[in-house]
């Protein structure tokens, strides 16, 4: 995370300077965008929780002290409660399909290698969404975000060790509902 | 929205020609191999974040408090406070006036000064 490089322009947005706000939401809004939408599983709805989040980040930026916790960990806190009360407001509907995706692109992925990965995608992207909303956090954060278990832990609010040691948990969860599907296949 | 009763099953059995267990740690290694190359970063569409960009820019409300430093506020508020007592006083003088004026009130009177010799 870069972070000390942009506390002069973080300095700036938090004495409301909305030219130094814009300079960060380009450097964060791709990060909560994927967030967002690994945790959504829909375009529109990622697009309308992002634009929230730096709306509420916008409002409320006077609140943020620098404590030790990155700015970043801050947005993604915000991310995160908005991504809650977005599942709770739609707790009624059993499943969210991954398949309105016209509009993006996975990077460096041809359209014919997209076909093909698109069924396994499915299949382990019902696992994941199968799995306790921290440990998709998780998931999302280390792989689409590329975080390390320090600064998935200021985010998530835990230590490094309790990252890794959910981490570890998250695999053999995943990989034993691998291997029940595996097992009903085989019969 | 109907789903392929297949959608789910990842396969992650050795080939049958390896009559070796696969051991758990390979099939972890495996696994995050898998996940890697599923949790991919994606793009959002550029005219939405030019959107939301533009959004942060026009919703600028004006605050005079947040341009003004430590030194220029106390100014102000004194100041402030010195206005408002002067009108006070004024205030209550202009309404004793009138008052006696009307013979609501009588007018204290003052002892004559008388000269010393």
């Amino acid at each position: 995370m870069p972070e000390n490089s942009d506390s002069e322009v973080l300095a700036r947005a938090l004495t409301g300077d909305r030219e130094a706000f814009g300079a960060i939401y380009e450097q964060y809004v791709e990060r909560i965008f994927n967030y967002v939408y690994y945790r959504t599983g829909n375009v529109d709805d990622a697009e309308d929780l992002t634009a929230r989040v730096f709306f509420r980040a916008l409002h409320h930026i006077q609140n943020y002290h620098d404590r030790g916790v990155p700015f970043s960990a801050w947005l993604y806190r915000i991310a995160h409660n908005l991504v809650a009360n977005w599942h709770r407001d739609r707790s009624r509907r059993q499943e969210i399909p991954l398949t309105d995706t016209p509009n993006i692109r996975y990077r460096g992925e041809l359209p014919e290698q997209a076909l093909l990965a698109n069924e396994e995608r499915r299949g382990l992207m019902r696992l994941i969404r199968s799995l306790p909303p921290e440990r998709q956090e998780l998931l999302i954060l280390k792989f689409v975000d590329h975080l390390s278990n320090a600064e998935i832990g200021l985010i998530m609010n835990r230590s490094e060790g309790a990252v890794k040691s959910l981490y570890h948990r998250t695999l053999l969860a995943l990989r034993d509902e691998v291997g029940i599907d595996l097992t009903e296949e085989g019969e | 929205m109907p789903h392929d009763a297949n959608e789910g099953r990842i396969d992650m059995r050795p080939s049958t020609k390896d009559k070796k267990p696969e051991r758990a740690s390979e099939r972890l290694a495996r696994l995050e191999e898998r996940l890697g190359g599923i949790l991919q970063p994606v793009r959002p569409r550029r005219e939405f974040i030019n959107g939301v960009r533009q959004r942060i820019q026009i919703v600028q409300r004006p605050s005079v408090v947040n341009r003004l430093n430590f030194g220029q506020f106390i100014v102000v508020v004194l100041a402030g406070v010195i206005s408002a007592s002067f009108l006070m006083v004024m205030g209550t003088r202009l309404l004793l006036a009138a008052m006696a004026v009307l013979g609501l009130i009588k007018p204290a009177q003052r002892k004559p000064v008388r000269a010393s010799s």
